[in-house]
């Protein structure tokens, strides 16, 4: 490259990178000519494939490969940002060791549960894959079936997940890895406004006076967001930002109101706000009583761990975990008197003027503010309960459902909302927040799917927990992993998740694009294309709905997980799988392969290739004969469309940088339950809570209640896990980029350096973790990014190679049965 | 295990890292160049003390700082050596956020292509 144009392109980069910042441009900016065009590379939208904060990438194709990605000056949510593992997008496709052909455990040419993997041809994997499937439903029924699919599938990917195990093998055992992530703020949505997913969106943080993050990094996993948090922060010196965390971390930083509490106190803290806001009189009574009512939960609700657990048994009082009866706002006053600042101070460890700071970022009726929170909230043995109490501060305030003033409920996955949540592919879900429970719901979701009534089943299947429990005592024996890596992922795993997997009596199969733990623990791996390899729809956090083209090919064999669970379907009849009385009543389904049934049915396969846009390929339609993606999205999106969930027409999506939901009349809606922002608000209600029958949301009394596992003599510490940012969840992709790995090839153990040094261990010495269920090596951190308080340590889950979730319990919150991964009670020994 | 007729390290397997030396040595030397840019967020009032220490950083450049903006652009062989030194700025101290915007690759031996 010439030393001129060299220049010219980093005066280029220079300047759109001003413009992003929204900064005058450089004075020595000039344009370029023929620009970007001239380079010859084709440039496309898409999501990005990590977090679930939906950055709107471009990505410039040139000769079949991702040659560069960029931030989209066109999306609302990062306006030309791109964080580090953004950054990182093209690069993971193209790790080394991409798996790029079925390989299935044989010896002597047949498959043995204690063979070697050998690469071997889709049909020979299928067909084997289809043995089994046949032989569990044939001694034990569909029960024995499961799957466990992510909030990384794309929305089709989870929609035919759903119609394959619910509608075509009659299983709810499907979970998503979402469990381990949202569950409780699922869960909470559901209970307090009886609709999932935010009122709010990232707007709010432009209209704000204060955040206030609840067990959220952002600094380090929410990037983007962050940098819009910090830019109103900085740019306006009245916002204040309240950051709470069980150790200081990066977000810390950015902090007025640094508060370090001790694990699991932070609901005493929420109870106290809200005490501070009904004694300091600054309850919104005519929002609290037109649109609010008052409910008691069920106390001593246990852990979730399994039912003979000594801790469960000595913990678990209550009859029904999620009950609930009804109380006044007296009773409510009364309920959380009991959480004065001298208590609460004492019991969280936090300095009293902190609290009061913080609570009155909330009393204050002219300050508006924008709660947000993650894994802290989240993964919680009291998740649902303290994702409620946060709501309850915004609505003893009216703060909520206008721009900033929003609780905002922040998600790890690209489409944890969009697929897992939204779709329904939660154990007990259908689309649209309907559940399998409710005759009503299933006989609508059999009417749209056009199977026969009777064939949904109605009993929840196991959750993410359970799945790896069953798997163990022999009573899940098929199970299908897709897109994610739970053997890495999964609380206490070497007790709970790796004997199911190797039970002899069980069958597993793992799609992913890399050899995982867990699908080296597998029977069955099937290479799996990722990302831009296929047309996808992702769902982010703030309810936008994002389509992207496929625009280059998946290498080798690899296939999208939607072209296998269609192909797949293919191998079964009805007559294998429905049982005969409901053949009997209709008999024109008799003969037909679940792929008919499901996907060739009418209806999903009404739009002809002819619909595609002729720039890009799209390997499942070309396969399938028919325009898969718009087919199924149209299919899906009938479950939403006048009921408040309604999504646009598919076309749209592949014009726009996403759109939140509902789309009315294609238009967004960006805060919902608000007369004026949302349609779905009859005028003159001013504020309607549409998800539940009297249109009210609703505000729960619970106490504080202690962790599963607290320090004692001999496990003297908590066991907090977490993430980093250079790597991605389980760091499959991003352990795969050379100089990522090198920036942080291995976890380490941030503790505390009074605590370290009482124990004779020395920074960066080598030490044992070890809880009562297993032990990993590591080393010491004493210093760098987390500053540890006494008695805590943390310790990242990104490195297959120190597997922390050996030492983690398997305890999770009773109502959402999501795991508590920042609780537990460890020692740390030199070694 | 065996994959593909090579012996791998369990490690080296997990974390992507199989290649083995014969592969290693038949990959090609960098034949890219990459410029990128990227915003770094700050306090307004250590913009300053903060570009200056961006500007010692190897192959980076500070084009324009303004209020809490700090605009730069870096050149490397790779998108890891650019990732990475992305990174590094992300965790330096009184740095909130350090995000990349423009990113052009160049192959090395063909200027203009």
């Amino acid at each position: 490259m010439t030393l001129s144009r060299r220049e010219l392109l980093k005066v280029q980069a220079a300047g759109i990178a001003a413009a992003a910042a929204n900064m005058a441009e450089p004075a020595i900016a000039q344009p370029v000519s023929g620009g970007v065009e001239a380079l010859q590379i084709t440039w496309s939208k898409a999501p990005c494939r990590f977090c679930g904060t939906g950055c709107g990438v471009m990505v410039g194709v040139k000769s079949g490969k991702v040659v560069a990605t960029h931030g989209d000056m066109k999306a609302d949510v990062n306006r030309g940002l791109n964080c580090v593992k953004g950054y990182f997008l093209s690069k993971i496709m193209y790790g080394a060791d991409r798996l790029t052909q079925p390989l299935l455990r044989k010896k002597d040419g047949v498959y043995a549960k204690d063979g070697e993997f050998t690469p071997v041809s889709w049909d020979e994997a299928f067909d084997t894959m289809a043995a089994q499937a046949k032989r569990v439903l044939k001694e034990k029924g569909p029960t024995a079936l499961g799957m466990f699919g992510s909030g990384q599938w794309t929305i089709f990917e989870g929609y035919a997940a759903t119609k394959l195990m619910r509608a075509g093998f009659r299983s709810n055992n499907l979970d998503p890895n979402a469990r381990h992530c949202m569950a409780s703020a699922a869960y909470a949505f559901m209970r307090t406004f009886g609709m999932d997913e935010p009122m709010g969106c990232y707007d709010d943080f432009e209209a704000t006076d204060a955040f206030v993050l609840w067990g959220s990094n952002m600094a380090e996993m929410h990037p983007i967001l962050w940098t819009r948090v910090a830019d109103r922060r900085l740019g306006y010196p009245h916002v204040k930002v309240a950051v709470l965390s069980t150790f200081t971390n990066r977000s810390a930083d950015l902090a007025d109101i640094p508060i370090v509490f001790k694990p699991g106190t932070d609901l005493a803290i929420l109870n106290y706000i809200a005490n501070h806001i009904i004694t300091t009189g600054r309850v919104n009574t005519d929002f609290v009583d037109k649109h609010t009512t008052f409910l008691r939960g069920a106390t001593e609700i246990g852990y979730g761990l399994r039912p003979d657990d000594p801790r469960e048994v000595a913990a678990r009082k209550a009859e029904d975990p999620a009950a609930t009866t009804p109380i006044d706002f007296e009773a409510y006053a009364a309920f959380v008197r009991d959480y004065t600042l001298d208590k609460v101070s004492e019991l969280t460890g936090v300095e009293p003027g902190f609290l009061e700071q913080l609570a009155e970022l909330y009393a204050d009726p002219k300050r508006k503010v924008v709660s947000l929170w993650t894994m802290g909230f989240n993964q919680h043995v009291r998740g649902v309960w303290a994702n409620q109490l946060v709501y309850n501060l915004h609505l003893l305030t009216g703060k909520i459902s206008e721009p900033g003033n929003s609780p905002f409920s922040l998600t790890g996955q690209p489409s944890a909302c969009g697929t897992a949540r939204e779709v329904g592919t939660f154990a007990h879900r259908l689309p649209a927040d309907m559940t399998v429970v409710n005759p009503e719901h299933r006989k609508h979701a059999e009417e749209i799917w056009r199977v026969p009534a009777g064939i949904i089943p109605e009993k929840p299947g196991y959750h993410a927990v359970e799945q790896d429990r069953m798997l163990k005592d022999g009573k899940l024996n098929f199970y299908w992993i897709q897109v994610n890596n739970n053997l890495q992922a999964a609380p206490n795993d070497s007790n709970e998740t790796y004997p199911g997997y190797r039970n002899p009596d069980n069958f597993i199969v793992v799609s992913d694009a890399y050899p995982t733990v867990t699908a080296l623990a597998a029977d069955l791996i099937l290479p799996a294309a990722m990302w831009v390899e296929k047309e996808g729809a992702y769902g982010n956090a703030e309810r936008r709905t994002h389509v992207w083209h496929q625009l280059v090919k998946a290498p080798g064999e690899a296939r999208s997980d939607l072209w296998q669970l269609m192909e797949f379907s293919k191998r079964f009849t009805t007559d294998e799988v429905w049982p005969a009385e409901i053949l009997d009543a209709n008999p024109n389904y008799r003969g037909l392969t679940l792929f008919d049934v499901l996907f060739k049915n009418g209806h999903v396969d009404r739009f002809p290739l002819s619909d595609m846009d002729p720039a890009y390929d799209n390997a499942e339609s070309a396969d399938f004969g028919f325009y898969v993606h718009k087919g199924l999205f149209e299919e899906y999106a009938s479950f939403g469309r006048g009921h408040g969930h309604d999504l646009g027409p598919y076309d749209l999506y592949h014009e726009v940088r996403g759109l939140r939901w509902p789309v009315v009349d294609g238009k967004e809606t960006l805060w919902r339950y608000r007369e004026g922002l949302d349609p779905y608000v009859k005028p003159g209600k001013g504020i309607e809570f549409y998800g539940n029958k009297d249109g009210k949301a609703r505000i729960l009394a619970v106490p504080y209640e202690p962790p599963a596992e607290s320090p004692d003599e001999e496990y003297d510490v908590w066991l907090v896990t977490g993430r980093v940012l250079e790597h991605w969840h389980s760091g499959s992709m991003t352990m795969r980029v050379p100089e990522l790995y090198k920036a942080f090839p291995g976890a380490r153990c941030f503790m505390n350096a009074e605590d370290a040094r009482k124990r004779g261990i020395n920074q960066g010495a080598e030490i044992r973790v070890i809880s009562r269920r297993g032990e990993i090596r590591t080393r010491v951190e004493t210093r760098g990014r987390n500053r540890m308080p006494p008695g805590v340590v943390f310790v990242p889950w990104f490195d297959a190679s120190q597997l922390i979730n050996k030492a983690t319990l398997d305890a999770t919150d009773p109502i959402s049965k999501q795991t508590d991964f920042k609780k537990c009670a460890v020692k740390i020994v030199s070694v | 295990m065996r994959i593909n007729d090579r012996d791998i390290d369990r490690r080296a397997f997990l974390t992507g890292q199989v290649l083995s030396e014969a592969d290693k040595a038949r990959r090609p030397a960098p034949r890219f160049f990459h410029i990128s840019s990227a915003v770094v967020t700050v306090r307004p009032e250590q913009a300053a003390e903060v570009a200056s220490r961006l500007a010692e950083l190897p192959r980076t450049e500070v084009h324009g700082v303004e209020g809490s903006k700090i605009v730069i652009v870096m050149e490397g062989d790779s998108s890891g050596e650019i990732g990475s030194r992305l990174t590094t700025i992300a965790l330096m101290d009184d740095v909130f956020s350090a995000n990349l915007v423009f990113e052009q690759i160049e192959p090395v031996d063909d200027p203009g292509a």
